[in-house]
């Protein structure tokens, strides 16, 4: 797959065990109308072997973006950026920390460990709209992301 | 002509006048004789030779060479004598009391006034009652060291001998022989070698009166700090020791029984009784601290649990400090137990409670982790499904569900603000940051600035007087002077709100008002407006979570003040809170 220019469309991949945050942030995503390949694993263990195209993942794309959240069973998300950043093959890819979190601690520890930006989740559906929209315009408009085919 | 008398009544009692200062009326007197016998003897053989032919001139010189000679020579003769003699006397004299230092002894007076030496004895200073001292340590005692004088003719006497060396001249003997009482006195007339002799020996005898009497003197005193040693020693409830260098027990206090059980008797037959009376668990720190006495390295302390004779652990702590003597040699081990288990105890349960309030400070974090994750969750869900739902079904939807969907949402986001002021009031002891000097007109200018919409949409002002440093957690008092001009401005009736904020110095503190003019509080809610939840009117009229003023008296409380509020329902309210200079649970 070719690096994404201005618009088009960009390969995320959720790591989220809430099925309800999957589908309202799947819906949210759809009404900011930002377009994107979107795929879902539900903890950092899954997110490790998707990026690694390991076990069932073997056919898995990776992704331009992840967009992280903490809590989850199992491996959890810190753990899960420790490994993604630790990897040379992975730790250019941007991590977005998308959370209910408002710790500082997990806040500092997040960006310690080289993710993009850290998201608490918006309380209300239309809040989430926006920020879908803006993370949707700023990664796949504004900045230019790292060739995913490295 | 007094001549050489002996008058002996008493040995300890002695008067001696030294021949150097009569010196020179004995020689005048003795020339005189031996000059007359010669004139005379001169004058008889002239008669012999009447008619011979001596003149006169011859006769007068003659006899005048003699006299002379005779003169010189008895002079040096018996000035020789003194002089050997009597500076020897004088020697010995002055040594024995310098000896004898009587500076030592109170109870001997020595008065050296000048060429008069009078020594009273132990029972003339009972009589008389006074006591002298040398003061500068050769025998010779100054007139104000006397003390009160003895009453009677001996005080007159003493006066005299005292005086006589300021008049530079001595009173006659007869005098001084007249004036002393005679049972008391021994007064030493004689030849120097009798006054010699006679001094030797009343010296000697005083030399032991005053050696048996200091003998007596230090038994005294050596009896009388054992006595003292002894009961400040048992007296005292901790259990002290003195282990000598053979690690025998010298000294055990009775206190060990109260402490172990065993009487002292024990430990002076079992020195080891000590060692094997440390608890199994602290036997170890005991070896390496004894390590360390028997090396002399200087006092130690340590805790240690013992068992005592029944059993039972008791918790000792022990002080120790090496024993030397002035020439440096050790002498063993000094040491004193106390027994601290009540403390100790004490300290446990502390530490027990310290340990479950971590706990649950702990706990309560986590509370406050879930209530925050967990809670939430699903509330922001249903409020995404709803939102979902209004989006894409609105043409299906009539007004009754539209409505029913907005009082769902409503009530999610008030489920939402509750939590997350439940979030904020459990933070204010997981979260709390360490107390520091905090400048309160800063703190309000940021209030101020940060409820600036409020104060525009309703024209209310803060009118804050210059405010103190108090030494607080900052950002909580930012929390509570926004919580309460926030609540000055919410609870205003028609007129525009107008907060002001004042201290005054208080005892041991600062006492802060913030007043306003708006609805006021009925006294009789005057305390459960400050419970957590309690509100006193609806949502509609005054929108809030009624946790607010908790926060408030959480806060003033954790910084060991009081907060409480002066108000009459329609008048406006006073809410006061006391910051103490110093105290609170800083974290």
């Amino acid at each position: 797959m070719n690096a994404p220019q201005g618009g088009r469309p960009i390969q995320i991949l959720m790591v989220e065990d809430n099925p309800d945050d999957i589908e309202l942030t799947v819906e949210a995503l759809k009404d900011a109308r930002v377009g994107n390949f979107l795929s879902v694993v539900k903890d950092g263990e899954e997110a490790i072997s998707y990026l690694r195209c390991q076990g069932k993942y073997q056919q898995a794309a990776r992704p331009d973006l992840i967009l992280l959240d903490l809590n989850m069973p199992r491996c959890n998300g810190h753990e899960a950026l420790e490994g993604i950043k630790r990897d040379p093959a992975l730790r250019s890819i941007p991590v977005i920390v998308l959370t209910t979190s408002t710790r500082e601690e997990d806040i500092v520890l997040s960006y310690s460990r080289g993710v993009s930006s850290f998201i608490s989740k918006p309380a209300t559906f239309d809040r989430l709209i926006q920020v879908a929209a803006e993370v949707g315009r700023y990664w796949a408009e504004t900045v230019t992301l790292p060739p995913n085919d490295h | 002509m007094p001549g050489f008398s002996f008058a002996l009544k008493r040995r300890t009692r002695i008067m001696w006048k030294p021949p150097l200062r009569k010196l020179s009326s004995y020689l005048l007197v003795t020339a005189l004789l031996v000059s007359a016998a010669f004139w005379a003897g001169q004058y008889i053989y002239a008669f012999h030779l009447e008619g011979s032919k001596a003149s006169i001139s011859q006769w007068i010189c003659f006899s005048g060479v003699l006299f002379t000679s005779l003169f010189v020579g008895g002079v040096g003769c018996i000035g020789l004598f003194l002089r050997r003699h009597g500076r020897q006397i004088q020697r010995i004299y002055d040594t024995k009391l310098k000896q004898m230092s009587l500076a030592h002894n109170p109870d001997f007076l020595a008065m050296n006034a000048g060429d008069l030496i009078l020594l009273l004895d132990p029972p003339a200073k009972q009589a008389g009652e006074y006591r002298g001292r040398s003061e500068d340590g050769n025998g010779t005692v100054s007139p104000p060291a006397l003390g009160t004088p003895p009453p009677g003719r001996l005080e007159e006497n003493l006066q005299i001998q005292v005086s006589s060396p300021d008049r530079g001249e001595v009173p006659p003997f007869e005098e001084l022989d007249a004036g002393i009482p005679r049972d008391g006195v021994r007064v030493l007339y004689g030849s120097p070698k009798t006054v010699e002799a006679e001094a030797r020996k009343a010296y000697q005898s005083m030399i032991q009166d005053v050696e048996a009497a200091e003998r007596e003197l230090n038994e005294l005193e050596r009896n009388q700090s054992k006595r003292r040693y002894r009961i400040v020693s048992e007296f005292a409830s901790d259990w002290n020791y003195w282990q000598g260098p053979d690690r025998e027990m010298l000294y055990v206090s009775p206190a060990s029984q109260d402490i172990t059980g065993y009487p002292s008797q024990e430990f002076y037959k079992a020195p080891d009784l000590l060692d094997s009376l440390i608890d199994p668990q602290d036997r170890p720190l005991w070896k390496s601290h004894n390590a360390d006495e028997l090396a002399e390295k200087g006092p130690g302390h340590l805790e240690f649990r013992i068992r005592n004779r029944e059993g039972d652990v008791r918790w000792v702590s022990h002080f120790c400090k090496p024993v030397h003597d002035h020439t440096g040699t050790f002498l063993g081990v000094c040491g004193s137990n106390r027994d601290i288990t009540v403390q100790k105890r004490a300290e446990e349960a502390v530490q027990v409670k310290t340990q479950e309030l971590l706990r649950s400070n702990g706990e309560l974090e986590q509370f406050a982790y879930v209530a925050s994750h967990d809670l939430q969750t699903p509330l922001r869900a249903i409020s995404g499904y709803l939102n979902l739902l209004c989006k894409r079904y609105e043409e299906h939807l009539d007004g009754d569900a539209r409505r029913f969907i907005e009082r769902t949402n409503q009530n999610v986001l008030r489920m939402q603000r509750l939590i997350n002021d439940l979030l904020t009031f459990s933070r204010l002891t997981t979260r709390a940051h360490p107390f520091q000097p905090t400048d309160c007109n800063q703190v309000v200018r940021e209030v101020v600035e940060m409820l600036h919409p409020v104060l525009e949409e309703t024209g209310g002002r803060v009118i804050p007087e210059p405010l103190p440093t108090v030494l607080a957690d900052g950002s909580q008092i930012l929390q509570l002077f926004q919580n309460l001009i926030g609540n000055a401005l919410k609870f205003r009736d028609h007129k525009p709100p107008e907060v002001r904020i004042s201290a005054e110095r208080a005892d041991k503190g600062w006492l802060f008002s913030v007043r306003d003019n708006g609805i006021g509080i009925d006294p009789q809610y005057g305390e459960r407006i400050f419970l957590i939840f309690q509100r006193l009117h609806t949502v509609d009229q005054y929108p809030g979570t009624g946790i607010g003023l908790a926060i408030c008296k959480k806060i003033v409380e954790r910084h060991g003040g009081q907060i409480w509020v002066e108000s009459k329902a329609g008048e406006g309210a006073v809410f006061k809170f006391l910051i103490p200079e110093q105290g609170g649970i800083p974290s």
